[in-house]
Formats: C-alpha cells, structure tokens, sequence
C-alpha cells in the first residue's frame, strides 16, 4: 500500500510542473474522508465498526496462527499420540494448544462427545466466525464504493461554483482542478486503501476457514482411530484441492462433477 | 441390544444388529451400518460376548 501510494507521488512529482502543492486541497479533504467515513459509520453500529477496526491490522500483519501446512504435522502427531496412548492421553496435549479452535475440538472428544455433534458444533463455529469476517468485508467493500462517489459529489460541488463564478477568468483553472481533486482523492481512497484491504479480509477469512476445516476433518479421524498415515494424506490432499481453487465451496459428500461446468 | 460405556464412563445402549466392524485403535471404535462410529472403552471380546450373551437371552425367552 505504502509502495502504491509512493509511486503516485513519484508521478505527481515528476513532469514539468509537478509539485505536491497541487494536489493538496482541505476542503477536498474534508468532503471526501469526511462524507466516505460518516456514511460508513451511519451504516454500521459502533459494535460493528469496533469489529471492523480489529481488521485493518490485516494490512501490516499476516496471521501467523493460520499456516494451513503446520495443522497437519501437528494432527498428525496428535494421531500418533492418540494411537500409542489412547485417546484419554489427548487431554494432556490439548492443554498445551495455542489454538482455541483445535483445543476444543480435542477436548469435545476427550469427553467423548459423539462424533456428529463434534461436527456440528465446529461447524456453527465456523460460520460464526465467518460471518464476523464477512461483516467486515463489507464494511471495507462499501468503503470502495463511497469513496469515489463522493469524489464525485466533491467534483459537482466544485464545477456548480465554478460556473456560478464565470465572470472570473482567472479562478476558472484552479477551481476545476480544485473540482477534479476530490475525485482523485475518492478514487485513490478506494482503490489504495479500500480495495487491498477488503481483499486481504477475504483471502485471510477464506483462509482460516479451511485451516478450521482441516482441523476439524483431522480430529474427527483421530477420534474415528484413523491411522496417521491415512490422516496425514487426506489432510494433504485437501491441501493441494485448496491450492488449486481456494475458497470454493465444496459439498461435505463428496459430489464430484468432474469439471462440468455448473 | 448391549450396555456399553463411552470413554468418560456413561453408560447407553446399542443396538447390535448395526454393527460392522470393531477395531482397536487403541481404543475400540465400532463402525456402525450408517457409517458412524462410536468409540466405548469395551474391549472387542468384551463386546461380541455381550451381543453373544443378548442373542442367547432373546432364544431363552423365544422357548
């Protein structure tokens, strides 16, 4: 983002009359940030808009929890565990897991919780957590969509004084231009701020929801007595199905339709 | 129909015709018609003597 945001400068600035000047303008500033950021918190409730903050660190920080290939050593040494030991010995393991979603799984089935309403109850969590993600997707998406729009009311504003002040030649340059930098600012709001962001949600949400779907195939095998081997290459062949179309949605039986077109 | 225990102890019944397999992994894990399984802390011996021990009382009663 910054990279981006540097290289429009270097545009600006290079040229013959390039100079940062031109391209600051306050009350610009204030349509466009103002009337993007106002309308987005009229359009969510504060519980929401403090979730939506929590996000922007997606743009600095990538989520180390969330390394999908890790999981599956991991699942497949609690396999090994489970098969040496029995599976009583997983409540000892469990105790020492960072992740809270692979921790309850484990201890759901330490308590011997029969195995469909393991699936479910991981399952709604899944959800949930999806639709917090998707929540703030939205927000971010929104943010893109308003930004150049009020770039554009910025714009009018500009041009309806403008020609309310035709009988000044002089002002009518710099106030069209004045005119055409809110909708710079609007556009560049969206596209370098808004857009990464919003994808980075959704590529990071669609990431951890896999990751949860791993850990929950790989802990229902454990408590099945799966072999680790069998759990390690099914693990492993859901992650190469992912690299190839992540995010898609798949039917939990299985229904292949072999490349037709749907 | 057989009594077995789940891991942590508390008790339910089974109904034995289901049943396809029971594997030790290292705990026993029966492998039911409907593709579920369920994991008791029966031994497998254990188990084909109560299903052995539930067909002989339903003959005893038949006669």
């Amino acid at each position: 983002m910054l990279a981006s945001l540097g290289l429009v400068v270097v545009g600006i600035l290079s040229g013959n009359n390039g100079s940062l000047n031109t391209f600051f303008d306050i009350p610009s500033l204030w349509i466009v940030f103002g009337g993007v950021f106002g309308t987005l918190f009229a359009c969510y409730s504060f519980k929401e808009l403090r979730t939506c903050a929590k996000y922007l660190k997606v743009l600095f920080l990538s989520d180390k929890k969330y390394v999908a290939e890790s999981y599956v050593a991991k699942l497949k040494d609690l396999a090994q565990e489970a098969r040496m030991n029995g599976i009583l010995a997983l409540e000892n393991k469990a105790e020492g897991i960072d992740n809270e979603f692979l921790k309850k799984a484990l201890l759901m089935v330490v308590d011997s919780v029969d195995s469909e309403k393991i699936r479910n109850t991981l399952e709604l969590s899944i959800e949930a957590a999806r639709a917090k993600d998707m929540v703030a997707h939205g927000f971010f998406s929104k943010g893109a969509s308003l930004a150049p729009a009020f770039g554009m009311i910025g714009t009018l504003i500009g041009l309806v004084k403008m020609l309310d002040n035709m009988s000044d030649y002089s002002s009518i340059g710099s106030d069209m231009g004045v005119a055409l930098i809110t909708t710079f600012y609007g556009t560049m709001l969206a596209n370098i701020v808004f857009v990464p962001v919003a994808n980075k949600v959704m590529l990071d949400s669609n990431n951890k929801v896999f990751c949860k779907e791993l850990i929950m195939e790989g802990v229902l095998d454990i408590q099945a007595g799966e072999s680790p081997q069998y759990i390690e290459d099914k693990l492993y062949m859901m992650l190469s199905r992912n690299k190839q179309a992540p995010g898609k949605k798949r039917s939990r039986t299985g229904k292949r339709n072999y490349g037709k077109k749907q | 129909m057989i009594v077995l225990n789940r891991l942590d102890g508390s008790e339910f019944v089974l109904n034995s015709d289901l049943i396809e397999t029971v594997e030790m992994a290292p705990d026993t894990v029966i492998a039911l018609c409907g593709g579920k399984k369920i994991v008791v802390s029966q031994t497998k011996e254990e188990i084909v003597d109560l299903v052995v021990e539930f067909k002989r009382r339903c003959l005893d009663l038949a006669n």
